[in-house]
């Protein structure tokens, strides 16, 4: 669980790529026709141009880390008559670099936005990301003030920001930042997950499940959400109900988790036994257990050690 | 040009997972740039791919319409087109992008809005399939808005999972007070557990397991058990859980079932059957030409039952006939059409496939690792009979298997 835990983090920041910018439909507003009374309510609906549909499918394609698929859109995109010169498709490909882990290339495109007005915050926000996830989090934390300066509605960049606060262990500037987050895209499940995880650091577990069931409410597929919220079941003490969902194939996997949420409750029978049954179930979890395992001899050792130079 | 970086990576990424394999553009012919050949050819690949697709040859289908794709990178039908041999094929994850690329092309297409949202619904995307069926009915003729509208009464007949109330247990830091995960570096975290209580006490075995978890096998259900149990009241907060998890589920369940059956109930006679005689008569006593008496003939006659090569469910939501919204009157006879020798060809069984099932169906002869021996001279000549066919195949083998032996014998 340590490495899962690791991963876990990775995540955590992978997800502050999840938040992307809400567009306005350029298009006209029709009503619904030919609707009986039975059929569903009728609405306007609005009628989004070609533009509008590809930036929001490229989005959409990245935030779910369907890479090539966003690729090819935006192939796709560039080869069109006055696709090159477009700043929003640039602003997406050097997104898609991001989420590629491609970094230099990511940030070179980021930088050669950052003059242009309508996408100069968004350009800040990912340059700071791609400078977080190098560990330069001065840098970043410049350029994501300047980014809410630019435009106070930026989630992603208050999410960006609450992230550097969690990790320099500023839990009140920390809840601010997600506070102002959560208004401005209260439906975004990554935000969820990253406050959640902020209050599991903090110990604040039952906060954290109320924030990991949210994501999970909005998005249910959030696979970091549901790892995270067997983490705060589990670190209440409430194992069994840690497993509630538990499938087949993720079996050592959460069998992981829940024996390191064990390990740090100090449930060492139970932790030991957790991590023997995560080898058992899962041959990719041999390693990892196996280190978990080594790790809590290791603790115990040193609990038996102090108890016997307190007796002596 | 800024991002001059950018297009390799790119290209590097796109590079799988969206292409046809097996197809190539080696593989085709591309005519010299006459506007008018290439028109026609492409006309001639997409009009190939829907009558593949209607009966339900998937991988020709596909064929044809990427070879439309190879002449007309921009043809939303030939994106359309494969698409729905994607969907079809369960490859959902390749349908959306091509047609989100379709869509970005033409966003107002309503059977290309009506696909999409059928597949978003398919793949579970109920909210974005509702947006994108709402659009094809806001802008679909009145074949397409009924099909869109088939669909959104289905998602609307969903159930939903009831929103979960969130449970939270009394706060940890007076158990736990000194157990802390600290972040030491971006991707480190370390455990100070100096301080951390000893077990619990009150842990029990555990006599049962929540219904939640009846998707792992017995085996799999006894590793999660933990040595030790939670307290009563948990468990009845568990218990309670599983119980309104087992009664959504069970609803869900019913009424997809009530649904399939409601979508594969067979179509009943639109008119009674001595106005069908009628017909009949009328048509014998002036005859027409031969599609359109066909198309005339079976005009009101049921559906034919679903076959194997042929879901009905996919035809009853998907289009890929672009000039269908155009021109529903062409459109209606070119379906009946379709309909009617769909009806009237009897089913194409293979002679070879027949003969080759036939044969696997008699009995195996039988072998033997032993030969047969016996006293009886005759019995044992039978014997060697059923088992390699003749006497003379018999010693020739005998033959060969001394020779060999001898042969073995002089290189040692």
């Amino acid at each position: 669980m340590i490495r899962s835990l690791r991963s876990s983090g990775r995540c955590w920041l992978l997800a502050c790529l999840i938040g992307w910018p809400v567009w306005a439909a350029s298009a006209e507003s029709v009503e619904v026709q030919g609707m009986d009374a039975a059929a569903p309510q009728a609405q306007p609906v609005s009628l989004p141009d070609g533009r509008t549909l590809t930036l929001q499918f490229i989005d959409q394609a990245i935030a779910e880390h369907r890479l090539q698929a966003a690729a090819e859109l935006l192939n796709r995109a560039m080869a069109r008559p006055g696709g090159a010169a477009d700043r929003e498709l640039q602003l997406r490909t050097a997104e898609l670099l991001l989420a590629s882990g491609l970094l230099p290339d990511a940030e070179r495109a980021f930088q050669a936005l950052l003059p242009e007005a309508d996408v100069a915050a968004r350009a800040r926000t990912g340059l700071a990301i791609s400078l977080i996830n190098r560990g330069e989090a001065g840098q970043a934390r410049i350029l994501l003030q300047e980014a809410v300066a630019m435009a106070p509605d930026l989630a992603r960049a208050w999410s960006a920001l609450a992230v550097l606060a969690d990790r320099a262990h500023n839990w009140s500037e920390a809840e601010g930042h997600y506070d102002n987050a959560l208004r401005v895209a209260p439906d975004d499940a990554g935000i969820w997950n990253n406050r959640g995880y902020s209050r599991l650091l903090q110990q604040d577990f039952a906060g954290a499940e109320a924030d990991f069931q949210q994501a999970l409410q909005l998005q249910p597929k959030l696979t970091e959400a549901q790892t995270n919220l067997r983490l705060a079941r589990a670190l209440q003490g409430q194992y069994l109900r840690s497993f509630a969902n538990s499938r087949a194939q993720n079996l050592g996997q959460d069998l992981n988790t829940v024996g390191f949420a064990a390990m740090l409750r100090g449930d060492h029978a139970l932790a030991e036994s957790y991590f023997y049954r995560a080898m058992e179930a899962d041959p990719a979890y041999q390693d990892r257990a196996a280190a978990n395992l080594a790790y809590l001899k290791a603790v115990r050792e040193n609990n038996n050690q102090s108890a016997g130079m307190e007796r002596r | 040009m800024p991002l001059g970086l950018a297009p390799a990576a790119l290209a590097a990424l796109s590079a799988h997972g969206t292409a046809v394999a097996g197809i190539s553009e080696a593989d085709f012919f591309l005519p010299a740039p006459d506007t008018h050949a290439r028109q026609q050819l492409i006309d001639a690949e997409l009009a190939k791919g829907r009558l593949a697709l209607g009966e339900g040859q998937l991988l020709p289908a596909l064929q044809h319409y990427t070879r439309a794709l190879t002449l007309a990178p921009d043809s939303s039908e030939a994106l359309n087109g494969v698409a729905v041999c994607y969907d079809r094929l369960g490859r959902f994850e390749v349908s959306r992008t091509y047609y989100e690329i379709a869509l970005g092309i033409d966003p107002t297409s309503p059977i290309l809005l009506n696909n999409y949202g059928y597949s978003l619904y398919l793949q579970g995307a109920q909210d974005q399939a509702r947006r994108f069926l709402m659009l094809a009915v806001a802008v679909g003729d009145a074949e397409v808005q009924q099909r869109a509208l088939r669909t959104l009464a289905s998602i609307d007949t969903t159930p939903r999972p009831a929103p979960q109330l969130v449970q939270t247990a009394a706060p940890l830091a007076e158990q736990v007070p000194a157990a802390q995960i600290v972040r030491t570096s971006a991707h480190e975290v370390r455990l100070v557990l100096d301080q951390a209580p000893a077990a619990p006490d009150r842990m029990q075995l555990a006599d049962g397991l929540p219904a939640q978890m009846a998707a792992l096998s017995d085996r799999q259900a006894a590793m999660i058990r933990p040595v030790a149990a939670l307290d009563a009241v948990d468990e009845a907060h568990i218990a309670l859980a599983d119980l309104v998890d087992a009664r959504l589920i069970a609803a869900e369940q019913a009424q997809r079932q009530m649904q399939a059956r409601r979508m594969l109930r067979p179509a009943t006679p639109a008119v009674p059957v001595w106005m069908q005689a009628v017909i009949d008569l009328a048509l014998v006593a002036a005859p027409q030409a031969e599609p359109d008496r066909a198309a005339l003939a079976n005009l009101f006659r049921p559906a034919d039952a679903p076959t194997h090569a042929r879901d009905p469910l996919w035809d009853a939501h998907q289009m890929v006939d672009f000039s269908q919204s155009v021109r529903p009157d062409a459109a209606r006879r070119r379906h009946v059409a379709a309909l009617a020798n769909s009806i009237s060809q009897p089913e194409q069984t293979d002679q070879s496939v027949r003969q080759e099932a036939e044969a696997a169906d008699q009995p195996q002869r039988r072998h033997f690792d032993q030969p047969f021996q016996s006293d009886d001279a005759k019995l044992n000549d039978f014997a060697d009979r059923m088992q390699h066919g003749s006497v003379r195949q018999v010693k020739a083998a005998q033959v060969a298997r001394l020779q060999a032996l001898l042969l073995r014998m002089q290189q040692a």
